[in-house]
């Protein structure tokens, strides 16, 4: 196949979780999405919607699904044995839970060594990728535990971006952070990910936090989408009522003590 | 309805003051909210309140609840207002339960204790207590174990056995933070329905000031170790004293100037 630079493209996607006791659950439900080289898309819904299965069958960690997903041309297929195509590894991904994706036993900057070694000759120095995630050059002498959760999600930042990537993932990447630093960190992926010129699929609940960063939303629900737009106009007038719903959900801080929107 | 107050608290652990004079009133039957960052204390006072706090601590200061000073009682005789008269939730309800114990067995267990239930009468009251948190067929769900329930029914389910012994102050340590936004809507709305309906004084542990301006009759800013501000809720959003609560709210990704 031809390389080409069409970014991402899922083309009728779909992915089934095998159920203990018989039965399969159709995560991902014939999904068509594409991320263009140097776009931010924000994927929101509900929990058990898809989202996260969605992410991990980008990077080759969903085994086995149907339908035609594709980087720059190159067919993305679930991971084996075998390395992956050095195009592909350049989609890395930023976890929920940095305690869990950083390793404990290693230092910092050993961790981030690696992650430059896919893009050998042109990646930035540790202490230049660093300071782009405003950590001093002294914390790659460290471990991941001498860090805050804020800080360590920067380590995971770094580390993602330290392959060059040419598309990043942000699985719910600020969902365990305080509130005063989630807009900081989702804006300081946005401006990394210009800065090196990677796409961006930025995943979370939080249409709120997503509304600050992305150029295009596409909202999922039970494992489809259900609606995709700027963001402007989604946010302004949402069409379908999984969008509504998460809408309405957003607690507003004015002080007023009214509660969100629930139904049920 | 009884409040709670805490009064010039302090705690230090090997010479590091991690609670530094926290003073702060739960009126009765009102929500309190405890708003700051990761690492300003508002989990410590809040486990302070029940006396469970880190090993080798030293804690001091004035918990006053009920006409008694909660500080200079001995681990056994808070044992009596564990449950009973303070409850707990926390935030992770998939780790605040036992994963092998079915859900039957982990609502009826303190009330046996501390309500000296029978096993029958227990389960009755757990059927109520899951209808009263809105959980969906309760006499099924009291044969399942925690794994088969979403994190938000979880959570519903952790509240019910906080308010199961008929608690008078309920402590939600970040009772939402799990959650996605639907489904903390709804959480959202039972703590308000609890605190209205039965006149439980709730203290709120969050970071979330959307959740907080949601919820709190009254909000405490902490940091380092104090509490830096405290008025009711719209004082605190609206027209915050302190620069440092005004960066906080003005973080908020749904923050709009002049709003």
């Amino acid at each position: 196949m031809a390389r080409t630079a069409d970014g991402l493209v899922l083309d009728q996607v779909s992915a089934t979780h095998h159920q203990r006791g018989g039965g399969t659950l159709t995560a991902v439900d014939a999904v068509s999405l594409t991320v263009a080289p140097g776009e931010v898309v924000g994927l929101v819904g509900e929990s058990g919607c898809g989202k996260s299965t969605l992410a991990k069958l980008i990077c080759g960690l969903q085994p086995g699904f149907t339908g035609a997903a594709s980087f720059n041309g190159i067919p993305i297929r679930p991971l084996t044995l075998a390395r992956r195509p050095s195009e592909l590894l350049r989609i890395q991904m930023v976890f929920q839970n940095p305690y869990a994706s950083l390793n404990p036993r290693r230092r910092v900057g050993a961790q981030i060594e690696d992650a430059r070694r896919i893009n050998p000759g042109t990646a930035a120095s540790v202490v230049d990728l660093l300071d782009q995630v405003e950590l001093p050059a002294t914390a790659a002498n460290s471990f991941p535990h001498q860090f805050s959760g804020g800080q360590r999600q920067r380590i995971a930042i770094a580390r993602a971006v330290a392959t060059g990537p040419t598309l990043l993932i942000g699985d719910e990447p600020i969902a365990s952070l305080d509130a005063s630093l989630q807009s900081k960190i989702a804006r300081l992926m946005r401006e990394l990910a210009r800065e090196v010129g990677a796409s961006l699929l930025f995943i979370s609940h939080d249409l709120s936090v997503v509304r600050l960063i992305a150029d295009r939303v596409v909202v999922m629900n039970r494992g489809r989408v259900v609606e995709s737009g700027v963001t402007e106009e989604l946010w302004a007038n949402p069409t379908d009522a999984c969008t509504r719903r998460l809408l309405d959900s957003i607690p507003i801080a004015d002080g007023l003590g009214r509660l969100p929107h629930f139904e049920g | 309805m009884t409040g709670i107050s805490i009064r010039n608290l302090r705690l230090e652990l090997g010479g590091k003051k991690l609670l530094d004079g926290v003073t702060l009133d739960a009126a009765g039957g009102q929500i309190t909210g405890l708003a700051g960052e990761s690492g300003s204390g508002k989990t410590l006072t809040g486990m302070a309140l029940l006396g469970l706090l880190p090993e080798g601590s030293q804690l001091s200061g004035q918990i006053l609840y009920a006409g008694t000073d909660l500080v200079t009682k001995s681990q056994k005789q808070l044992n009596q207002y564990r449950g009973t008269e303070i409850a707990l939730v926390f935030q992770d309800p998939a780790a605040s339960m036992h994963p092998m114990i079915s859900i039957g067995e982990q609502l009826t267990d303190h009330m046996r204790y501390h309500l000296k239930l029978s096993r029958k009468q227990a389960l009755a009251r757990a059927v109520q207590l899951l209808q009263r948190v809105k959980v969906p067929d309760p006499e099924q769900a009291l044969t399942k174990y925690p794994h088969q329930f979403s994190g938000g029914q979880l959570q519903r389910i952790a509240i019910a056995g906080a308010i199961a012994c008929e608690p008078k102050i309920l402590i939600a340590d970040e009772p939402t933070t799990a959650l996605d936004v639907t489904v903390q809507a709804g959480i959202m709305h039972l703590l308000r329905e609890l605190c209205d309906s039965l006149g439980l004084t709730i203290v709120l542990i969050t970071h979330d000031l959307g959740v907080m301006s949601g919820l709190a009759d009254n909000i405490a800013v902490m940091r380092n170790g104090r509490v830096i501000e405290f008025g009711s809720r719209f004082d605190v959003i609206r027209n915050p004293q302190q620069e440092y609560t005004r960066s906080l709210i003005e973080s908020l990704p749904n923050f709009q100037k002049g709003d």
